[in-house]
């Protein structure tokens, strides 16, 4: 087989870092052809590629990561009929990793895949259907949007929400940045939207149980908790919510417009469920909704795609000890705040009195190294906000402590502005320590607090009512689980990360699974908003079509060579081998390729495509055989 | 002259980390050979054994527990390769050649960190590569 090698300079990315011609010298004596451009991503190097390929070919390309545009070459070498196909990271393998070595990686990479090509086996192209279905995992404003969209466009779409309520944190936001305007007058028109699409079904109190299947074609598990009331016949008044005895009650209906509007019972708290008699929601409930006996269900759904929008929670402060959170009274974090607003609910002080002076914390937890090493970006607008509402309905004096301010959108500059002139206190520096130790006799009952002041290059104590902690951003609690069950990559933080952060920011590695919101870094309203439309975009574009095409039959089996040991049987993650007859039969709608069959086989009577054992083997043999 | 570092990355996660790394554009040793295989799972004791007789020293970098892209392909390969140590050790090879890592696709600065932590530990860089 004749092997054309194409290489990408990448606008000097390459080029400038490797020696090409050298390389080309070194390879044409051995025989291949060798072609050079400047963008072999581009539509004129695509062009350029595609008209240099022959039907039964080899092609080798050295260009950027095979996850960048590693199947536009795939696909067209496939078109021009080429026999073989493979692509080598020059970029990122050998031109980015040092000059002084880049040479000699570029090479032991290209000659070893030129080797691995001669043993090439392409995998067989077949069309899987597609189911129209699609979950949604997440009912935050995210994962909503994505929802509403693509049940607008028909969809059928299943929502699911591990919390009694749907909306998310958003609802618990009083006031949205920059222009203090209401946030669930935005928020609530697309609450009330969900309930009216016919085909958006919602999933409250639940979470994912299993994932099975291929994209395309999901076989999804949901555990539905019980609720206790029937939210088919509740029509909210609210009637049960007074009658309840226990404090915090048992029964609530917390959100400012809840979604269902049907309370629920918790039942943790619940006296009835603690083995008394209570049953007083239950007689004052007229339409007879409060269902005791309700139990966990189970619901199977069969969908094409899945769209992750777990979301994020604030750091847990009470990990930084110094701050005194959840042991001092008169420390809260701003999301306390938020709720305290929305629930119109009185603010007090570490005195059991309203506040007199107020200090903003910015980035508890955040560009430490010890907690979170990076900026979560949207505190700080969060944070100014808050101080603005503190000033204007507490009448406090407010002080605002912070690293640096990053203030997005064009309007923060104007926030920042009646901040100041609204008599808000801005120092730079960070907290050391918040204590309940008063600074002086006459400071009884206020909360001390230690800062170093870097702008006026000294250490300040301050005597102060209120502390409100404004923590980063971390991947909502059991968005590790989601990540295995639906094996996503997260990154170091435990955020999921996307298949391009810049190009392709909804879709992950997975194909029919996409991330939409803050499951994937910290993002605003507006920002979740819009990767939630983006997500349910390409979920429509992938769902609408009937089928797609996919490489299968990862897998050769030899009769002759097989001992029947069976063990690759055992080892396969996706259960898509069997024995029939004494014969192994992969079931291809199931089989991935991973190779852990074919690595497990004793007697190696599996042979993987397109690359088996000897094409490695052989690249090793030709990385330390030659030079 | 021969690569020193044979290092079998997998796809999905250390590859992508040592791409991430590539864009600080860092100055690795220049014996480390990258090698990419599909999981770690599906890297054959063979091949890994080829590698350690020619190499001096052979890197597994793989998913993080519970992060792989085949559901249990890095907990296989774990397992094969503890195996394959023990096999190394009664023949009394130096264990240290073989180095075992999980890590995600973030985590970039840490393959790089623990590619020249390895050269160290063999004590490589001296016999100038």
């Amino acid at each position: 087989m004749k092997v054309k090698i194409f290489f990408c300079e990448c606008g000097g990315n390459i080029s400038e870092n490797l020696d090409l011609k050298a390389l080309k010298k070194e390879l044409t004596s051995s025989g291949t052809e060798i072609f050079q451009h400047p963008f072999l991503c581009s539509p004129e190097g695509q062009a350029f590629f595609e008209a240099r390929i022959l039907p039964g070919e080899g092609v080798l390309v050295g260009a950027c990561s095979p996850h960048l545009h590693g199947p536009i070459f795939k696909e067209l070498s496939e078109k021009r009929r080429a026999q073989a196909f493979h692509l080598v990271a020059l970029r990122e393998e050998a031109a980015w990793l040092g000059k002084k070595g880049a040479y000699r990686r570029a090479m032991g990479l290209l000659k070893g895949a030129l080797r691995a090509l001669s043993y090439y086996r392409a995998p067989v192209l077949k069309k899987f259907p597609v189911t129209e279905g699609l979950l949604v995992i997440g009912g935050g404003i995210a994962g909503l949007s994505a929802a509403l969209k693509a049940a607008e466009k028909g969809l059928p779409v299943y929502l699911v929400e591990r919390e009694p309520f749907f909306g998310g944190k958003a609802v618990f936001l009083d006031r949205l940045y920059p222009r203090l305007e209401c946030a669930s007058c935005l928020v609530s028109p697309r609450l009330s939207a969900l309930i009216q699409q016919e085909n958006l079904h919602l999933f409250p109190l639940t979470h994912v149980f299993e994932v099975k299947g291929r994209p395309g074609a999901y076989e999804v598990t949901l555990e539905e908790r019980p609720r206790y009331v029937d939210s088919e016949r509740c029509h909210g008044c609210g009637e049960c919510l007074r009658v309840c005895p226990v404090n915090p009650p048992a029964i609530t209906m917390d959100p400012p417009h809840p979604v269902p509007r049907a309370p629920v019972i918790h039942a943790a708290r619940c006296l009835h469920f603690r083995g008394e008699s209570c049953s007083r929601c239950k007689e004052v409930c007229t339409r007879k909704a409060i269902r005791f006996e309700q139990t966990p269900r189970l619901h199977r759904l069969k969908v094409g795609g899945i769209i992750v929008a777990t979301g994020f929670r604030p750091y847990p402060a009470e990990k930084i000890p110094y701050y005194g959170y959840k042991r001092l009274p008169g420390v809260i974090t701003l999301w306390d705040l938020e709720r305290m607003f929305t629930r119109q609910e009185n603010i007090y002080g570490f005195n059991g009195e309203s506040p007199r002076r107020v200090a903003v914390i910015h980035c508890v937890g955040s560009r430490d190294r010890r907690h979170l090493p990076y900026c979560s970006e949207i505190c700080c607008s969060l944070a100014l906000k808050a101080g603005i509402l503190l000033r204007e309905r507490l009448s406090a004096e407010v002080y605002h402590f912070y690293l640096d301010l990053r203030l997005k959108t064009p309007e923060g500059e104007g926030l920042l502005r009646r901040a100041k002139e609204e008599g808000i206190q801005f120092i730079r520096g960070q907290v050391a320590e918040i204590s309940e130790v008063p600074l002086t006799p006459e400071d009884e009952g206020r909360l001390t607090l230690l800062a170093e002041d870097t702008l006026g290059s000294e250490q300040r104590v301050w005597a102060v009512d209120l502390v409100v902690l404004v923590p980063g951003f971390v991947p909502e609690t059991g968005s590790e689980e989601m990540a295995s069950l639906l094996r996503l990559c997260p990154d170091r933080f435990g955020f999921f990360s996307p298949r391009e952060e810049k190009t392709a920011p909804v879709e992950t590695l997975r194909k029919g699974i996409w991330i939409a919101g803050a499951a994937s870094g910290p993002k605003d309203l507006s920002e979740s908003v819009l990767s939630g439309e983006a997500a349910a975009l390409e979920a429509l574009l992938f769902l609408e079509t009937p089928s797609f095409w996919a490489e299968t039959d990862w897998i050769e089996w030899e009769d002759r060579r097989c001992g029947r040991c069976w063990l690759c049987v055992e080892v396969c993650p996706f259960k898509a081998l069997h024995i029939d007859l004494e014969r192994l039969k992969v079931e291809e709608t199931l089989c991935c390729g991973c190779g852990l069959c074919a690595s497990a086989c004793p007697s190696g009577a599996l042979r993987m495509k397109p690359f088996p054992r000897e094409a490695h083997l052989q690249s090793l043999e030709v990385l330390f055989g030659e030079t | 002259m021969k690569p020193r570092i044979i290092g079998f990355l997998c796809e999905w996660c250390a590859a992508r980390a040592l791409e991430n790394l590539a864009f600080c554009h860092p100055e690795l040793p220049v014996g480390f050979q990258p090698f990419r295989i599909n999981c770690t799972g599906s890297l054959e004791l063979e091949v890994v054994i080829k590698a350690l007789t020619e190499a001096d020293g052979v890197l597994v970098a793989g998913c993080p527990p519970g992060e792989c892209h085949f559901r249990e392909g890095n907990l296989r390969a774990g397992l094969r390769l503890k195996a394959l140590k023990r096999v190394l050790s009664a023949l009394g090879e130096d264990l240290r050649r073989l180095r075992i890592i999980w890590l995600s696709s973030g985590e970039g600065e840490r393959l790089g960190e623990e590619i020249h932590k390895f050269y160290r530990e063999l004590s490589l860089e001296d016999r100038g590569s």
